[in-house]
């Protein structure tokens, strides 16, 4: 049993599709799609309307959302509200070529889907959605991911300042400052500067 | 002419906080006027309540705004809570000299930058104040340590210093409320230290909060620091040293004082025939309405070049280059601290440790090159004030990974990471100075201030033994993973500056004699930054406090022996 999200990035309501209908959802939708196409009606990982990505872009944040931070014994990165954290940024944080470099990671990670799978990211199954993402970590973060001549250049860059903001988005909700890690607001003049990790616990959040 | 008070102090700041405080309770009517807004301390401007999760984008700020030049190299001191206490270039634009940087940092709120500071507090030592006449740089000091070693304790007591006894003559011991204490990692970093290096020291940091609130320190509402870190989000705790905090409240409490705020002060009016100040001109900040206040002594807490601005911009006819500036030397001497060079490395040993709460402090290792060890072709040196900490998750976020495997990982806290930050001091240069620009102004119809400050080789040569000397304390403890960090700063960017009315007992090189009196006006008190002929590599927030107490008391006794 969860506690209810007061998170301001959260959801009232989510519906997780199993990954074969979001596979069957996505083919009905539009076969053979481009990456990023806003005209394509994406599967619901997330049920939520974005309010500055497309929502096909927004619907594979959510779903790489999820499978870096997933929902195990504590809650996953979409009930923390991650995407629709990261969708209110590119507007309140992000500077364009940032907002572009994310966009163009999204749309990367679409395109190492379909050259190995024929299908865009959410339209694939489990096994074939990890297979991907290792593949286009590695690109990402490979040797040669800083390669500025590279073409993917910017949206390998994107891809690691968005996981970074993945990461940001999780561990500073509610979710992930109470559920998954801890946090204290107040810890207060008794709180030990030199304690043994087996009584603190868990790493703390923040 | 009948005044209007006892005394005026321009700004309220950690200067003017002090200024006030103390004048009012030697029964004297005081007004600070503040050219920033005002701010109630507790009010809606503090967010330190606020949950991770309830930040504005959880504590990131808009990337274009970081862009900014101003703010480019101060990130590490704003955040999303506090960013409305930092004054926008655009709003008090100043000038530079072709070919330099100089980042001028203000506050125009009630409490200036006492309420943005990183409340350490180490006192300039014996040695800090020798330093001038010794090696000759700057104008020598009129006082030394003894002078101000009463005015430190005082200060200790009211403010609230945690800190520990150490019998370190560089950084002299006070008046301490129980330390906050120091990591695993710190205790294992201060025995390879001290045993490898005799004569070098580490020591827990010294912190203007509270761990044991005094009975005068809970009347003024204040409570003992929760070791929560969301100091510059305001501490409705009042557990930090703020003038909104302590100080004001303080002066408040005498019936004595007088604030008024939106209001710039523009000059201070000089009268030829009896060599004295009579009060100050203003104008509103929002309405430009000018007016004038009177009082029989003035004082100039307005930040270093706040105050500097204010006597190059109060020109009469016997004071045609500003006031005191009659020898060409209000706007010189203008110092930073160098900071930025050093090294970071991993504490191995000690991974079964760990903390609770955020402590708002962190270590120090006070100056050892050219007191206790030689320093390699340079004068004076710099002290390492640094922290230890333990990867947080965001570690797992900059390499390949994902999944509950990885999620589960960022569990267990990370490696024990220690980053030495080298604060050295500059050396005090005539010609890093500030003028008045000859054709720009800012809104209230007042020149801009236009810096002509630069780093010297003596700096860039302490820099580069201060890296060496963090790499070498690093690998003494067994760290691994060392390397080199930072860069000689941009002069201004640590906000530590100072110069520019400096004391000194010859008044045809100094601005102010040694009760930090005016050489030509003695009823104008200047006891903020802009007084010191030289900055130590201490924090100097401290000595900016006990220099204001030390001379408002000065001037309290003046005034009543009729000598002003």
């Amino acid at each position: 049993m969860t506690a209810p999200i007061k998170n301001r990035f959260a959801s009232t309501r989510r519906s997780f599709l199993s990954r074969s209908s979001v596979a069957i959802v996505g083919v009905l939708a539009l076969p053979g799609g481009l990456a990023g196409c806003s005209s394509k009606i994406p599967p619901m990982i997330v049920d939520a309307t974005p309010v500055n990505l497309t929502a096909w872009r927004f619907q594979t944040l959510a779903q790489l959302s999820e499978m870096i931070l997933p929902t195990t014994d504590t809650p996953g990165a979409i009930t923390a509200g991650v995407p629709q954290y990261i969708d209110g940024l590119l507007a309140s944080w992000a500077k364009p070529e940032t907002r572009k470099s994310f966009e163009a990671a999204l749309d990367m990670l679409d395109n190492v889907a379909s050259k190995a799978h024929g299908a865009e990211f959410i339209e694939l199954g489990d096994g074939a959605q990890v297979s991907t993402l290792e593949a286009y970590e590695a690109a990402c973060f490979g040797k040669d991911a800083y390669d500025k001549t590279d073409a993917d250049a910017a949206a390998k860059a994107g891809y690691r300042g968005l996981k970074r903001v993945i990461y940001r988005g999780y561990y500073h909700s509610e979710v992930g400052c109470t559920q998954e890690l801890q946090y204290e607001l107040n810890p207060g003049p008794n709180a030990r500067i030199d304690a043994p990790l087996s009584e603190v616990g868990r790493s703390w959040a923040l | 002419m009948a005044e209007d008070f006892d005394v005026i102090v321009v700004g309220s700041g950690m200067s003017g906080g002090w200024a006030a405080k103390e004048l009012c309770e030697r029964g004297l009517k005081v007004l600070v006027i503040e050219r920033g807004r005002h701010i109630e301390h507790g009010g809606p401007e503090y967010t330190d309540m606020l949950q991770p999760w309830e930040r504005e984008n959880y504590g990131l700020i808009p990337e274009e705004l970081m862009d900014h030049p101003t703010w480019a190299t101060v990130d590490y001191a704003i955040t999303p809570d506090n960013l409305k206490w930092f004054t926008r270039f655009e709003d008090a634009p100043y000038t530079v000299e072709d070919g330099t940087k100089f980042v001028w940092v203000r506050a125009h709120n009630l409490g200036g930058r006492s309420l943005l500071w990183w409340r350490q507090t180490y006192r300039m030592g014996p040695e800090d104040f020798e330093a001038n006449a010794k090696d000759g740089h700057g104008v020598p000091w009129p006082i030394g340590y003894d002078d101000m070693k009463p005015w430190y304790d005082h200060v200790d007591r009211f403010a609230g210093i945690a800190g520990s006894q150490a019998g370190i003559p560089n950084v002299p011991d006070g008046i301490f409320q129980k330390s906050f204490g120091l990591t695993a990692a710190e205790k294992v970093l201060k025995e390879k230290l001290e045993e490898n290096f005799p004569g070098r020291r580490l020591i827990d940091g010294r912190c203007a909060h509270l761990t044991q609130p005094t009975e005068e320190q809970t009347a003024l509402g204040r409570g003992v620091c929760q070791k929560r870190l969301h100091c510059n989000r305001g501490c409705t705790f009042g557990a930090f040293f703020s003038s909104v905090s302590a100080t004001l409240p303080a002066a408040q409490a005498t019936g004595n004082l007088t604030v008024i705020s939106d209001t710039v002060v523009s000059e201070i009016i000089y009268n030829a025939e009896t060599q004295k100040a009579e009060g100050v001109r203003t104008v509103h900040s929002e309405t430009r309405a000018g007016a004038e206040y009177r009082a029989k002594a003035v004082f100039l807490c307005a930040s270093a070049f706040g105050s500097v601005h204010v006597l190059l911009n109060s020109q009469s006819e016997a004071m045609p280059n500003g006031l005191g500036n009659g020898h060409d030397r209000v706007g010189r001497y203008i110092t930073d601290h160098i900071v930025g060079k050093g090294a970071r490395g991993t504490i191995l040993g000690v991974d079964d440790r760990y903390y609770e709460g955020r402590r708002p402090t962190g270590f120090y290792i006070p100056r050892f090159r050219n007191l206790s060890e030689p320093g390699d072709g340079y004068l004076r040196g710099g002290a390492f004030q640094s922290n230890s900490r333990r990867l947080g998750p965001d570690r797992l976020a900059n390499q390949p990974g994902f999944g509950a495997q990885n999620k589960h990982a960022a569990r267990e806290p990370g490696s024990w990471t220690i980053d030495l930050g080298g604060f050295g001091e500059m050396l005090p240069r005539a010609d890093n100075r500030v003028t008045l620009n000859p054709t720009r102004k800012d809104k209230w119809g007042l020149p801009l201030l236009h810096f002509d400050v630069s780093v010297s080789d003596n700096e860039h040569k302490m820099g580069e033994q201060m890296s060496d000397d963090a790499v070498a304390i690093l690998e003494a403890a067994g760290a691994v993973n060392i390397e080199r960090t930072g860069r000689i700063n941009e002069p201004g960017d640590r906000i530590h500056e100072m110069g520019g009315a400096v004391m000194g007992d010859d008044p045809t090189k100094a601005v102010t004699n040694k009760f930090s009196q005016l050489h030509a006006a003695k009823n104008v008190f200047i006891t903020d930054g802009s007084a010191f002929p030289s900055g130590g590599c201490q924090n100097p927030s401290i000595s900016f406090m006990a220099m204001t107490a030390r001379a408002a008391n000065n001037c309290a006794d003046m005034l009543a022996e009729g000598a002003i």
